[in-house]
């Protein structure tokens, strides 16, 4: 009975621990979250609406504070001139841009964002960050790195009264080598440069074409600002940012095309641009070949 | 008796923990938009013209609520962003080098964890706000690496191994981190805050659905003639996502 009832409790232990440990808390770190990462807005000058962010900490209990910070080109600017959008404010109560609060281990805060351009604002894109900053510790009497982190929600805003936008954009490289190994990946660089007036995001394929079928790689709908040139990347497949090439894997022999189709979003605006190349085992020949010639003179020295 | 009752309560155990199958309420989806069950409505379509774009939602036509609300907002369903958070890990939050001795360089360890759920690429920068100083005024200086004819800078590592080249720098490993740190003993010094220096990419990545780790190692090498004290410096670290 004893060693029945010791079972019954050490299952309920396991059960226990296995339902309610907590995962999402990791000590001894600065865990944030936010959501959602990126919030797209098309608006009327002159109109208001609100967004909710949601901010968690999944770590040590920490000082936070809210900052509006500027998106360009060249990734989050902490641009002392930036002056901060009047027209972007935090509505509750407690919260306040610049103004640091307490976020527990495990609490969740929703931050509500009015966003109201006022009519006489320009009509162009607004790119901003809303970010979390946690303070970093107190130093201790050693010597000692403090961290802080950030986090951000990407809030691009269109401001906009008809609606419509100019959006265009160029393929401005489309290289990949006329021949290749069959046993090799296919190193490509697709470059697609925003030559349009307001961001996007490139939905669509990359279609490999052979002879005997065809494999599609879905672009990842990675963000270009206006003026931006970047590289076409697609979903799991690696790519290199430092010589800028994408690696599409695979054993190739005979014909092939490589087009890229895509819109702009969701519009109507399609770009397309094929590529041809051939795949022979030119290394393998090439070494086969290799083989051979030495096999050739070692045959004739016998004769001799 | 027994076995049979220990056999059913293990039985009890494994179906607890293993044959739990996730509940999902009903989800939409497609390349390029996921509907929730909390979110859900009907069913989803685009209108576009050349210059022209708005989604729209059944029974709810942005088109018509952009003319007459005036605004659209796409927080979760064109890019997924609603479905899951944007997660950042920094651990631990303080580095304590310990006791600094002069041609012994100290090494320390960060673990970056990123998770970006469903929208696309991240980026993670990092910077100091200055070189490791004491209150006195006293600095470590930012690491040079080993070379002074090719020294590393805040974009391009460098050798740093011996034993009397002093400062501080830090060198990255991990999938999603710049290819300059795939040497063994390749370090960088940081971008200080405090001399206008931008912060410099550590971790960066195209591809969604993304759960990556780096890690972060500090390098501290004090010379001889560095004055005793206590060395203190903020490192910062900005995570965004969807870009």
């Amino acid at each position: 009975m004893k060693k029945i009832l010791t079972i019954s409790l050490l299952n309920c232990f396991i059960v226990a621990l296995i339902h309610l440990s907590p995962c999402s808390v990791r000590a001894q770190s600065l865990s944030l979250s936010i959501a959602p990462p990126v919030v797209e807005i098309m608006i009327k000058p002159g109109k208001t609406i609100t967004q909710t962010i949601k901010i968690a900490n999944g770590g040590e209990s920490t000082i936070v504070t809210p900052l509006l910070r500027e998106y360009t080109l060249n990734g989050l600017q902490d641009n002392p001139n930036f002056t901060r959008d009047t027209w972007i404010e935090i509505l509750n109560r407690d919260l306040a841009f610049d103004k640091s609060f307490f976020l527990k281990t495990g609490e969740e805060r929703q931050v509500v964002l009015k966003i109201s351009p006022p009519k006489d604002l320009a009509e162009k894109d607004y790119f901003r960050v809303l970010l979390f900053t946690t303070k970093p510790v107190i130093p201790f009497d050693y010597s000692q790195s403090s961290i802080s982190q950030s986090i951000g929600s990407l809030i691009l805003i269109n401001v906009t009264s008809s609606g419509m936008k100019n959006k265009a954009a160029e393929i401005s490289a489309f290289q990949i080598p006329k021949i290749v190994d069959s046993f090799s990946p296919l190193e490509t660089r697709i470059l697609l440069k925003n030559t349009g007036d307001t961001y996007f995001r490139p939905l669509g394929n990359i279609t490999l074409k052979g002879l005997i079928g065809q494999t599609d790689f879905a672009l990842n709908p990675n963000l270009f600002l206006p003026g931006e040139t970047k590289l076409l990347t697609v979903d799991e497949v690696p790519y290199a940012k430092d010589n800028q090439t994408l690696s599409l894997p695979g054993i190739y022999l005979g014909k092939y095309t490589l087009t890229t189709t895509f819109t702009l979003d969701e519009g109507t605006i399609k770009i397309s641009q094929t590529k041809t190349f051939y795949a022979i085992p030119w290394k393998g020949m090439a070494i086969f070949l290799l083989i051979l010639f030495f096999w050739m003179i070692m045959k004739k020295r016998k004769r001799k | 008796m027994f076995i049979l009752f220990f056999i059913i309560n293990f039985l009890f155990i494994i179906q607890n923990s293993y044959f739990i199958i996730p509940v999902h309420a009903q989800d939409m989806s497609s390349q390029n938009f996921k509907i929730q069950g909390g979110n859900f409505n009907l069913t989803a379509g685009s209108k576009s013209s050349q210059h022209y774009k708005l989604t729209d939602v059944v029974g709810q036509t942005a088109a018509n609520v952009f003319t007459s609300k005036g605004y659209i907002i796409n927080a979760g369903f064109l890019q997924s962003a609603g479905a899951a958070p944007f997660v950042f890990t920094v651990s631990p939050p303080v580095v304590d080098f310990g006791v600094l001795t002069p041609n012994l360089p100290i090494e320390k360890n960060l673990t970056i964890y990123i998770s970006n759920g469903d929208v696309t690429g991240y980026s993670i920068k990092a910077s100091e706000n200055q070189p490791l100083e004491t209150t006195a005024g006293a600095e470590i200086p930012d690491t040079v690496c080993d070379s002074s004819g090719n020294p590393c800078t805040h974009t391009q590592s460098a050798k740093w191994t011996a034993n009397n080249t002093y400062g501080f720098g830090y060198r990255m490993g991990g999938l999603t981190v710049p290819k300059d740190f795939n040497k063994e003993g390749y370090y960088r010094p940081f971008p200080a805050t405090r001399r206008n220096e931008t912060a410099v990419t550590v971790m960066e990545s195209q591809a969604r659905k993304v759960k990556d780790t780096g890690l972060m190692t500090l390098r501290l090498n004090t010379s001889p003639a560095q004055p005793v004290g206590q060395y203190q410096n903020v490192i910062s670290f900005i995570a965004l996502a969807g870009i």
